[in-house]
């Protein structure tokens, strides 16, 4: 049995605004989250049986939308500027530890790139749709204490890629009162 | 609010949910403020308008890989199609900049104004770095000003074959506006790329376009090179340019 023009429609009209705000949240660009919505729902036309069943056709459509958007996330590998540009520091202090408060939606993509898929699930879920951990194990399909043990080994992965570097305003100051020995002008 | 949900407040899934009408939220629940912020995110998203035959014919063709965006990805298309063919002319440049680059100059400048450092991550190991030393490709760059009074920045790169880049602002618009007293470090870094020879940099201060800052810059480059570069910096206090070599 084929979906009729007027259930897409209002299968559309229902869950496309949820799915565009969604996506442009993950890939922080408009016209990427419109083709994610697109694609989403052609996947809702080649599967409608399945989707049919589905107890939350809404998680059902999230699962979709997360791999076009992973999948745009990987593609943007390949659209680098000459020097890639990171949204991090680089000033380390070796005690620091990753502070995930700090941790904003563009630093997020830019660590996501070089994780396995289902690190890269669990980080979308909990950093993009805030689902708590026990939330976030449905969805991927994991345990809690697995997911946790991921979690963790993204933090200390993520630390040491970004060299986390929070350097406060006075530091700054600070190396410059120092001397500064590095500054030219 | 936590980056994290620590399930004190709804998920956004959960709250998409509700907002679809296929699992209402509790009372507590939704009168968290985090209901109205993701709310507000699901009015404001504008999705393509609905068209059943573009989905048909998209759902028709089959699984589709996250399509290349088109035009505005790329700063430096032109350099990225050429440069396979420019990696022996770099190393030429490299080669003769190596011979004819002037006497190092004296590492600590005094000559005012405004001012231009770095720090370096390098195998995981992140130090300051020195002015005219040698970087190397892989390195990651972070920058920090001296305003010295000033109001805005634009900082540029220009490298061993004349490709200039703007790299602040970096998604466009004017000049960004910067405090004029203490010196800052810029939020984010820059990985350098694997070509080799000079990396120059140019902090602008002066209030100028960035469109303008990099035109000159350019021509400055093409007609008198580095030295150039560093004449006007050491004229104008409202420049620091930072000579930088990537071996």
């Amino acid at each position: 049995m084929t979906i009729t023009d007027a259930d897409l429609s209002e299968l559309y009209m229902r869950y496309a605004p949820i799915l565009h705000a969604r996506a442009r949240s993950i890939l922080g660009d408009d016209d990427e989250a419109g083709d994610a919505v697109q694609e989403t729902f052609s996947r809702v036309l080649r599967a409608h049986e399945q989707f049919r069943a589905e107890a939350s056709p809404l998680t059902w459509l999230y699962q979709i939308n997360t791999n076009w958007c992973l999948n745009r996330l990987r593609d943007r590998k390949g659209h680098q500027k000459k020097h890639d540009e990171k949204r991090d520091r680089i000033v380390l202090r070796e005690d620091d530890e990753i502070d995930v408060d700090r941790l904003d939606d563009g630093r997020v993509r830019e660590l996501l790139r070089a994780e396995d898929e289902t690190t890269q699930r669990i980080v979308v879920h909990l950093f993009f749709d805030d689902m708590t951990r026990e939330e976030t194990a449905v969805m991927v399909g994991i345990s809690v204490p697995t997911l946790r043990k991921r979690l963790d080994e993204f933090l200390r992965r993520s630390r040491k890629r970004l060299g986390v570097a929070v350097v406060g305003a006075s530091m700054v100051w600070l190396a410059w009162q120092l001397g500064g020995a590095p500054w030219v002008g | 609010m936590g980056r994290l949900n620590d399930g004190s407040r709804p998920s956004r899934l959960a709250i998409s949910r509700h907002l679809a009408g296929e699992a209402p939220l509790s009372e507590a629940d939704a009168a968290h403020p985090a209901v109205e912020e993701w709310a507000a995110e699901v009015r404001a998203a504008q999705p393509p308008a609905f068209d059943a035959a573009a989905l048909r014919a998209r759902a028709a063709r089959g699984p589709s890989e996250a399509p290349a965006r088109s035009g505005g990805g790329e700063l430096v298309p032109l350099f990225r199609r050429v440069a396979p063919y420019l990696g022996g002319l770099a190393a030429l440049a490299a080669g003769l900049f190596l011979v004819l680059r002037p006497p190092d100059r004296d590492p600590v400048r005094t000559k005012g104004g405004a001012e231009l450092g770095y720090y370096v991550l390098r195998d995981g190991d992140s130090f300051e770095g020195a002015p005219d030393a040698a970087v190397r490709p892989g390195d990651r760059l972070q920058f920090r000003y001296g305003p010295a009074g000033y109001e805005s920045l634009v900082l540029v790169g220009v490298d061993g074959t004349g490709t200039v880049q703007t790299y602040w602002p970096d998604e466009g618009g004017g000049a960004v506006p910067i405090a004029p007293g203490e010196p800052r470090v810029l939020d984010w870094s820059i990985q350098l790329d694997d070509a080799r020879g000079p990396e120059v940099f140019v902090g602008s201060f002066s209030g100028e376009a960035p469109e303008a800052v990099a035109a000159w810059v350019a021509e400055v480059y093409a007609e008198e090179g580095i030295d150039g570069l560093v004449a006007l910096d050491q004229a104008r206090p409202d420049l620091a340019v930072l000579v930088l070599e990537k071996r």
